[in-house]
């Protein structure tokens, strides 16, 4: 307070006694201007108590320049007296019992004056000195103990003062922030940064004004700074996780698993997360030999291992779960660095390598039903597959922000794979009287190695005018596969009563290469349009040479030119279009036309036949969104796509990795032509926790690819793609969620509908398959404090009608029944688990017809002052059921599948987590 | 913001002519939140808030009369930077009227309009002697201890007549110009003012069918309907931060 600009009067009145009862102040008076004749209107009076600044009450001044301050118990406060146009005036009142009746006749207003603050500026020794405006201080010049604290540091230097509460003061001004690096890595509290960092991780010591980003913590629009620049190997911590977890031998194993399963379960993990400043350094390791394959959504956010996330998405909280159909064993390991660089760190630089070790074996059956125009036949297929795989990924992502309006994107990936695959078929041919026709046996073992580039290079670039911008991508794409291999087949065709048998070595040698351009300009229009112009170029390359040799005596070299081609596609790709769009708060269209051609340049290099195709298109798209309020939205889009046939639908040559199933190319191939339509609606009201959904969805396509299929007398079959039109599909589907009893329980129905219209040919004929699905289900979800459960089902009915055959018109249907809880007890217990009851029903009996329970539980306690270790007991499949089924519908062909998945096995399992400050370490908890 | 700057010189003007009261006025605010600073506790925060988008910048207007004041959100009429992350500041409206004292709320929670309607708070506000001018006029800066942990400062000027402020805030011989919480972390300040007549169709509110809360009543029924959710906690100190 300054008391140059204060006329301190002081009105005392004695103190005699308090009465007993508490009376109220009253304090009137008359306001004047500087001249003191004329009175003032509308100066405001205002009285605060002096020992703790309180508002005790406030009042205006009439015309005739009175107040009347009244309504406040009787006390001893300051009365500010102010007027926008005069400097404000100030009195000292001390109320008492017999004293509260105060007036001021004549308060006479002071001039305005202007005080401005004097800058004062200390020069100084050596290792202090201004760069500009900054203060700086090189701390190695400053003597401080072997543990000092920042704190210790900041007390030796000339200038700066701390208090006992650790506030600290820069040439007697308050520093009003404590920075690290520029950043307020420690928060608000000054002190957590200069109490805990040592001081010997100081390099220099900056003392600078800044605009105050929040004008709230002080009163001024700068404040001073204190910005502590460390050295670099400075901000350092860790966290972590480890587990392992064995069934110790002790699970029984039916003689049904494969060969080498006679060893114990096991699952073992490992995850550490190093940070020292903006650079972070992450390691991963998992191995198992349970489904348990890959790292949750939790850990892949919380560790930054952002492309370990391929499986299992951001749903699957706990460990991922990939589920694979038979008997896996994986290792996978990484390493993934991350750093900023830059004065404002804004370059961006992450990189990963990971190895994956990945094994499978599995064994299969299924039942597949063949309907023909003038018969059926059946199926018995048993399979075994073994894959072995090990891939490496190298990932780098270099992001910079050039300058405030532009960005820089360089995204290059390299990966290796290599394999050994083998699998060996057996399949029983019945005619449709159940007469075993044919059967036949094929192994297929190949060496597989691959090798794939894939760089993206993508400019962001906006304009001083708001919503200009300007996109520059660049993708470049190399694939190069090569496998080598045998194909042992024999047929016993009983009917025939001969023995067939093909023995080949094969060679596949795949190389692609791709160059993806795309430019796109949005200019806005006024406050609500936008015109945006769109330009893509593709040069892409696919060549693919397969060889197949005949055994001769001990060597392969007779080549099979049925079973051999080399083939080359060149495709040019030139799209251009533009796109008009309105936005409003409520309103958001887009309209856009994008013409496309393609120019392919199909080759057959063995006979030397060109195919060339030229394909012009215009893919119109519309989209409208209407919200009419932020809690519902209505959306309707309409677009249009073109998808091109792969390499093995175009070669020209015949594949016959299955006896049974011949597959070959089509060089007329023509790319697809999609209709989609898609109309959604929703509403959601976060207040009351309802939300409804509905929406359809539609497609028709022009020249899709279909199978063209033609059976010999058994039901071996030879096919390729061809075009057709005319395949639909539609689906409608709607959902709501709502709460009852006080939000501790919600309910969640869901109805879906699907149509599908698919042509294939069959021995030359168009079969229509016209399928219909209709489901639905329920789920309630409890909360409650301590526990949170849910119990869900769901029902759907499915009928195929195919126009070749009606046998195939066989509707079938699948139920499941199921909860997921969650118990948590006291003494660090938690008790999970879930369970799922799948009933399939068909008409009469067939090998769909199934139901099985699976259960899987887990009891965990938690130890340690900071809960980080837990030890748990995990069951999986506990009552045993071991299958896992499906039924799959395709044209005239009707395949159930069941396959060997690991079944029930118990596991003790302990998770350490840790961390460098020994404090409790939690998984990270995502939103949902 | 040229406009702004031009009325507040022009507002300098007229206000040293002497014209000291200011009855009607349209305030327009600017209001700075930092979710770095709101929501920097919470672990999963931390991915989405970086350097670029830690302030969030949104308007919002005090109209008011001799009466009655409503602080309302400035709608952006392109919907704004928009987003789920649009819904992590409040967009209240409150509506003051001060003969009979009481107040009406709207919050917005996710689209639905909840509407609270209680009487006035009475706060105790200590008067600093700490000034500063925002948008022309000279400001005192006041504080409000909420409570042990919370603390608000509000700078008001006694040039304007009515005892109001954004969030409904007043108790102060003024309008608050400046309105912040201890951390900065969300900071409103006047940055046009124009004086002139307000309607005072535009100070009342339409609750339409929707059910009317008193703040024990919603506090009573968030506690209830979400008291085991995330969003609970958020919301009460949305409703209860001022």
């Amino acid at each position: 307070m300054k008391f140059s600009k204060i006329l301190l009067t002081i009105i005392i009145l004695s103190c005699i006694s308090f009465a007993g009862h508490s009376q109220t102040m009253r304090i009137t008076g008359t306001v004047y201007d500087t001249s003191g004749v004329k009175p003032l209107k509308n100066a405001v009076t205002m009285a605060v108590r002096i020992k703790d600044s309180l508002l005790l009450g406030y009042s205006r001044t009439d015309d005739n320049g009175n107040f009347l301050l009244t309504g406040f118990d009787i006390d001893t406060f300051t009365l500010y007296v102010d007027h926008p146009n005069y400097d404000e005036k100030v009195f000292y009142l001390f109320g008492s019992a017999d004293n509260y009746e105060i007036e001021i006749p004549k308060i006479q207003m002071p001039d305005k004056s202007q005080n401005l603050d004097e800058v004062i500026i200390y020069a100084n020794k050596e290792a202090i000195y201004f760069s500009g405006d900054t203060l700086i201080y090189k701390a190695d010049s400053f003597q401080v103990h072997e543990n000092a604290v920042v704190e210790d540091l900041l007390k030796k230097l000339p200038g700066i003062e701390v208090d006992e509460n650790g506030a600290i003061k820069s040439q007697g001004k308050d520093v009003d922030k404590v920075l690290v690096d520029g950043d307020e890595f420690f928060g608000d509290d000054p002190t957590i940064a200069t109490k805990n960092l040592g001081a010997k991780g100081v390099e220099s010591v900056k003392v600078y004004e800044k605009e105050n980003e929040d004008r709230g913590s002080g009163s001024d629009d700068k404040i001073q700074v204190l910005d502590l620049q460390l050295k670099e190997d400075y901000k350092k911590g860790y966290f972590g996780r480890i587990s392992g977890a064995s069934d110790f031998g002790l699970t029984y194993l039916s003689a049904g698993y494969p060969y080498e399963f006679n060893r114990s379960f096991y699952e073992g993990e490992f995850l550490f997360n190093r940070f020292s400043g903006s650079q972070k350094l992450s390691v991963f390791a998992l191995t198992s030999n349970t489904p348990r394959s890959s790292l949750g959504w939790r850990d892949v956010r919380q560790f930054g291992l952002d492309n370990e996330a391929a499986s299992g998405s951001r749903w699957d909280m706990g460990g991922g779960q990939a589920a694979p159909s038979g008997i896996p064993q994986t290792l996978r390991a990484g390493i993934y660095f991350s750093d900023k660089f830059g004065k404002k760190k804004r370059t961006k630089l992450n990189f990963n390598y990971s190895f994956y070790d990945e094994k499978l074996d599995a064994t299969s059956e299924s039942y597949s039903q063949y309907f023909l125009t003038d018969t059926s036949y059946s199926t018995n297929n048993i399979g075994r597959q073994i894959d072995e795989n090990q891939s490496h990924r190298i990932n780098l992502d270099f992001r910079t922000q050039l300058d405030s309006l532009t960005k820089l994107r360089i995204k290059p990936t390299v990966s290796f794979d290599k394999g050994i695959n083998s699998t060996v078929d057996r399949v029983e041919f019945l005619s449709q009287d159940s007469v075993n026709t044919l059967n036949t046996q094929a192994e297929n073992n190949y060496d597989g190695n691959a090798f794939n580039i894939s760089t993206k290079v993508s400019l962001e670039r906006k304009f001083m005018k708001d919503g200009r911008e300007l996109y520059l991508d660049y993708d470049y794409v190399l694939d190069d596969s090569k496998t080598e291999g045998n194909l042992l087949t024999t047929s016993d065709n009983i009917a025939l009563a001969y023995i067939d048998s093909v023995d080949q070595r094969k060679t596949n040698d795949l190389l692609k290469s791709g160059h993806y351009t795309d430019v796109e300009y949005v200019e806005p229009i006024g406050d609500f349009w936008s015109l945006s112009g769109r330009y893509q170029f593709d040069y892409t390359t696919e060549s693919q040479e397969k060889r197949s040799y005949n055994r001769v005596g001990t060597d392969y070299n007779d080549l099979d030119s049925a079973f051999s081609n080399a083939f080359e596609t060149l495709r040019l790709q030139h799209k251009g279009g533009v796109t008009l769009s309105f936005e409003n708060k409520k309103h958001e269209i887009d309209f856009e036309v994008i013409f496309r051609n393609i120019d392919i340049d199909n080759v057959n290099r063995f006979t030397g036949t060109p195919v060339k195709q030229n394909v012009s298109n215009i893919l119109p798209a519309f989209d409208y969104t209407f919200k009419p309020s932020k809690s519902k939205e209505f959306s309707f889009e309409y677009n249009t796509r073109s998808s091109q046939p792969s390499v093995d639908d175009l070669q020209p040559v015949q594949d016959n990795s299955n006896p049974n199933a011949i597959r070959e190319g089509n060089p007329e191939l023509l790319p697809n032509y999609v209709h989609n339509f898609r109309l959604d609606f929703s509403s959601w009201q976060v207040f009351s926790s309802q939300f409804v959904w509905t929406g359809a969805n539609f497609s028709i396509t022009q020249n899709a690819f279909a199978n063209s299929v033609s059976y010999n007398q058994f039901g071996q079959s030879v096919s390729k793609t061809i075009n057709v039109d005319g395949n639909m599909f539609g689906t409608l589907y709607a959902g709501a969620s709502f709460p009852i009893y006080k939000q501790i329980i919600s309910i969640r129905p869901t109805v879906n509908l699907m149509y599908n219209k698919y042509t294939n040919e069959v021995d030359a004929n168009l079969n229509v398959t016209n399928t219909f699905t209709g489901g639905g289900g329920i789920r309630l979800n409890f909360e409650f404090d301590s526990l949170n459960f849910n119990i869900y089902n769901s029902y759907s009915y499915n009928s195929s009608v195919s126009s070749l055959n009606t046998f195939a018109n066989t509707p079938y249907s699948n139920q499941t029944y199921g909860f997921n809880l969650r118990w948590t007890l006291p003494k660090g217990f938690v008790i999970s688990s879930d369970a799922k009851y799948t009933i399939n029903e068909q008409p009469g009996e067939g090998f769909y017809d199934l139901s099985y329970f699976v259960w899987n539980a887990e009891v965990s306690k938690s130890f340690l002052k900071t809960e980080n270790l837990v030890v748990s007991i995990v069951g999986n499949d506990i009552l045993d059921q071991n299958v896992q089924a499906a039924r799959q519908v395709s044209g005239n062909i009707i395949t159930d599948n069941r396959t060997e998945i690991i079944s029930r096995y118990f596991l003790l399992k302990a998770t350490l987590r840790f961390n460098n400050q020994k404090t409790q370490q939690k998984d990270y908890e995502g939103w949902h | 913001m040229k406009a702004g700057i031009k009325i507040t010189l022009f507002l300098c003007f007229i206000h040293l002519s002497g014209i000291a009261q200011v009855k009607e006025a349209r305030i327009v605010f600017e209001r700075r939140t930092n979710l770095e600073k709101l929501y920097g506790n919470m672990e999963q925060m931390k991915r989405f808030v970086n350097e670029d988008n830690k302030i969030r910048i949104e308007p919002f207007e005090l109209l008011y009369n001799d009466t009655a004041s409503a602080f309302l959100p400035i709608e952006d009429p392109t919907g704004g930077p928009g987003g789920w992350m649009a819904y992590l500041t409040t967009k209240n409206k409150t509506y003051s009227n001060y003969n009979s004292k009481q107040q009406m709320t709207t919050m917005d929670f996710a689209g639905q309009a909840i509407f609270v309607e209680d009487s006035m708070v009475s706060r105790e506000w200590k008067i600093t002697e700490s000034k500063r001018f925002i948008a022309g006029y000279n400001c005192r800066k006041a504080v409000y201890d909420k409570n042990d942990s919370t603390r608000i400062y509000a700078w008001f000027s006694t040039e304007f007549e009515l005892s109001t402020g954004p969030e409904g805030l007043n108790g102060l011989p003024g309008v608050i110009l400046g309105l912040a919480t201890e951390d900065g972390g969300i900071v409103y300040f006047a940055k046009e003012i124009e004086i002139g007549k307000i309607e005072s169709s535009k100070l009342l509110y339409d609750t339409g069918k929707n059910d009317v809360y008193t703040k024990e009543s919603l506090a009573r029924t968030i506690e209830e309907r979400m008291g085991k959710s995330r969003w609970s906690s958020g919301m009460m100190e949305n409703l209860f931060r001022w």
